[in-house]
């Protein structure tokens, strides 16, 4: 079974989103998520909880900020009303989260994503031996080295992202207002979305986004892993998420369809990837580190 | 109370002997496997076991960085690798990878793990995870304040490790990836190549919001914490970590020898004083090669904690000699030139046991005793007298006038 899962905007788009294809979706709330599509208020939650449960899809909750000393009190509250909610996840990223949860009988939920961290099948099976529900790949390794790690981990247990701007830097710093600050400009900044960097010397836009939780920087970009998604099937992997993030409905909708035809065998991959990198253009569709190897040495692209 | 350790980097067996001998009580390399910054990276398993060695009779301890985070086929000889690290008399691995942590656990268990600050550990729930699997301390993130390490230390029995001094991320440490995307090169298994610091535009939906002339860029100045550590020494903290397996040995030098005074001076008479404060600051700014400020300590960092425009303000370098010998009966030091100088400069020599001794160049002598006016040739050997005795491993730089020092 492959489980796509991905970013609503609003409640409403729960329906379309089943419809479309998707298996389950990630919420976003404000304080505890970083890097959200979109921002649920707290009140909400019980109804995206009825919802989901209604339309049978899974519901699974963003607390992946760096939590400090004294907002512990906060996410203990947290943690425990996900419970009683009975979410079917929670993505987090900071071993306190982890600690606290074991506390609470609930490490069951967790899903470990730690961007960058997990790149390997030893530290995979780590986590998923302290008893997380799963854990979510870095995504800078290559197609090859995800399939390995599923050999040699449970697959059923591993989600990769599959499509969408990736994050490629978080600083709890506020660069963009320091920024406009040392400028002398009175632009807003803050929690805009539309906002882009271009390096000097290339023509990606690299969008860039500052809120509460600081900067985040993105890729210049857009994932689309249509002729791998069934590689990485058939080698296990069992979740696939597909981030909507500065896009909209229509746009994940489009894109659990065509996931699905290439997992029901109705498209062939490749030519959904040619096809939709074609109608795309402006987004820089690419297969991000799938099959590119990093490494240690200058290869400035 | 146990004393706070003193956490000095090196690159190289060199550096490692100078931040001993100027009184670091431990310090971290990288071997050539498994470690990030492994361009800095120069011990192989001899290279580490004389650092070892050398340590030891100096009562001071090597931790070698095991951070990298490895791919699936990265991983090969790592367990042979942990048993020599053990084997050798290393005291701590520094681990990013709890898969590398737990290895280090069960086949080298003499060596105590650190967790790495690419964990970016941030609370005391967090230090609580780690210790319950078996690890020996943890690094904390850069991103807390003061408030926030005094309040996570007060609830946590691990030692803790901080940073004080040096390069910061400008993201969490170990969540980011500029470097991968922008060069391909990773950045969590040591191809970093600060693509941070490079120059950007800034645009909003297709306008332009950046200044042509002093485009964005995500830079940090360097930390120096030296203020806190009366507050982070009371706060039980295990060890205050300097920055920079890359830089030079008068870097480590100065930074090591004036944190072991501070260190020490504070052990000794219960405070700093403004004015020692003072000199404090002006003898640390005589190391750095970027402008510093206080990262986190004081909470979100401002407009001023940045660097943007290419003005990067870099400190001329002072270091202008190291001294391989001393002769008391001419009054005159074998001297290896660092950097340029010329007779009638204002000098100051300082060394393991020595502090600021001011001089005057006088007279400069080549091995064939001539006189000279000017040492501008890198690595020569030149004798240079001076009016009191210097010992071997001493370095002599510049003298700047108050004024100069920011």
């Amino acid at each position: 079974m492959s489980y796509l899962i991905t970013t609503p905007y609003i409640i409403k788009d729960l329906k379309p989103l089943k419809e479309a294809g998707a298996d389950g979706v990630v919420i976003g709330t404000p304080f505890f998520s970083a890097r959200a599509a979109a921002i649920f208020s707290f009140d909400e939650l019980k109804l995206l909880r009825k919802e989901t449960k209604q339309l049978n899809l899974l519901m699974f909750v963003l607390v992946n900020r760096m939590f400090t000393e004294e907002e512990l009190d906060r996410l203990t509250d947290y943690l425990k009303y996900l419970k009683e909610l009975q979410v079917d996840g929670i993505y987090f990223c900071d071993e306190g989260v982890l600690q606290i949860a074991e506390s609470l009988h609930m490490a069951d939920r967790l899903i470990y994503q730690p961007d960058t961290l997990l790149t390997n099948s030893c530290d995979v099976k780590y986590y998923l031996d302290e008893g997380l529900k799963m854990v979510t790949l870095a995504k800078e390794i290559t197609l090859a080295e995800m399939c390995a790690i599923a050999k040699h981990a449970d697959g059923s247990r591993i989600e990769v992202i599959i499509h969408g701007r990736e994050n490629m830097m978080h600083s709890k710093r506020r660069l963009l207002s320091s920024y406009m600050e040392h400028i002398h400009a009175a632009d807003t900044v803050f929690g805009k979305r539309t906002l882009y960097l271009r390096e000097e010397t290339r023509d990606d836009h690299f969008p860039i986004l500052e809120d509460e939780l600081g900067t985040h920087v993105f890729t210049g970009f857009t994932l689309a892993a249509f002729a791998e998604i069934k590689t990485l099937a058939d080698a296990g992997i069992a979740y696939f998420r597909i981030d909507g993030i500065f896009h909209d409905l229509a746009y994940v909708c489009e894109a659990l369809r065509l996931y699905r035809a290439v997992l029901s065998n109705q498209a062939d991959g490749a030519e959904v990837f040619a096809d939709y990198k074609k109608r795309y253009a402006d987004d820089h569709v690419t297969t991000g580190f799938l099959y590119q190897r990093t490494g240690l040495h200058k290869e400035r692209l | 109370m146990k004393k706070i350790e003193l956490l000095s980097p090196a690159g190289d067996l060199e550096r490692l002997k100078i931040a001993v001998r100027y009184g670091a009580d431990a310090v971290y390399i990288g071997g050539k496997k498994f470690s990030l910054r492994s361009r800095a990276s120069n011990f192989d398993i001899e290279d580490i076991a004389e650092g070892v060695k050398f340590a030891k009779q100096y009562g001071a301890h090597i931790h070698v960085t095991v951070n990298m985070l490895p791919h699936e086929d990265d991983l090969e000889g790592l367990e042979a690798y942990l048993k020599d690290l053990e084997r050798v008399g290393v005291t701590a691995v520094i681990a990013a990878s709890p898969y590398i942590a737990k290895c280090a656990k069960r086949l080298a268990p003499k060596l105590e793990v650190h967790v790495s600050t690419q964990h970016s550990s941030t609370n005391s729930k967090a230090v609580a995870y780690w210790q319950k699997q078996g690890m020996d301390r943890v690094v904390l993130a850069r991103e807390l304040t003061l408030a926030q390490i005094q309040e996570t230390a007060s609830k946590s029995s691990l030692p803790l490790e901080v940073f004080i001094h040096g390069g910061m991320c400008i993201s969490y440490s170990g969540r980011c990836t500029l470097s991968n995307n922008m060069t391909n090169r990773d950045a969590n298994r040591g191809g970093c190549a600060q693509s941070c610091r490079w120059q950007y535009e800034l645009y909003d939906a297709g306008k332009a919001l950046h200044d042509p002339a002093d485009l964005f860029s995500m830079s940090s100045k360097d930390l120096m914490a030296a203020p806190y550590i009366p507050d982070l020494i009371d706060a039980g903290i295990a060890s205050l970590k300097i920055e920079g397996r890359m830089k030079s040995v008068y870097y480590i030098a100065t930074l090591v020898k004036t944190y072991r005074m501070f260190i020490d001076e504070y052990y000794d008479k219960g405070a700093i004083s403004a004015e020692r404060m003072n000199w404090y600051r002006s003898e640390f700014a005589k190391a750095e090669n970027r402008p510093t400020s206080c990262g986190f300590y004081e909470g979100m960092p401002k407009v001023s904690g940045h660097l943007y425009d290419h003005n990067r303000a870099v400190v001329g370098q002072e270091f202008i000699g190291y001294v391989w010998d001393y002769d008391p009966k001419r009054g005159l030091a074998k001297v290896e030139v660092r950097n340029h100088f010329r007779r009638g400069e204002n000098i100051e020599v300082f060394g393991p046991s020595l502090t600021n001794e001011p001089a005057e160049i006088t007279n400069l002598y080549d091995e064939e005793g001539n006189l000279v006016e000017v040492a501008n040739k890198p690595t020569q050997i030149l004798y240079m007298e001076l009016p009191f005795a210097v010992s071997r491993h001493d370095m002599i730089r510049k003298r700047r006038n108050d004024h100069e020092i920011k």
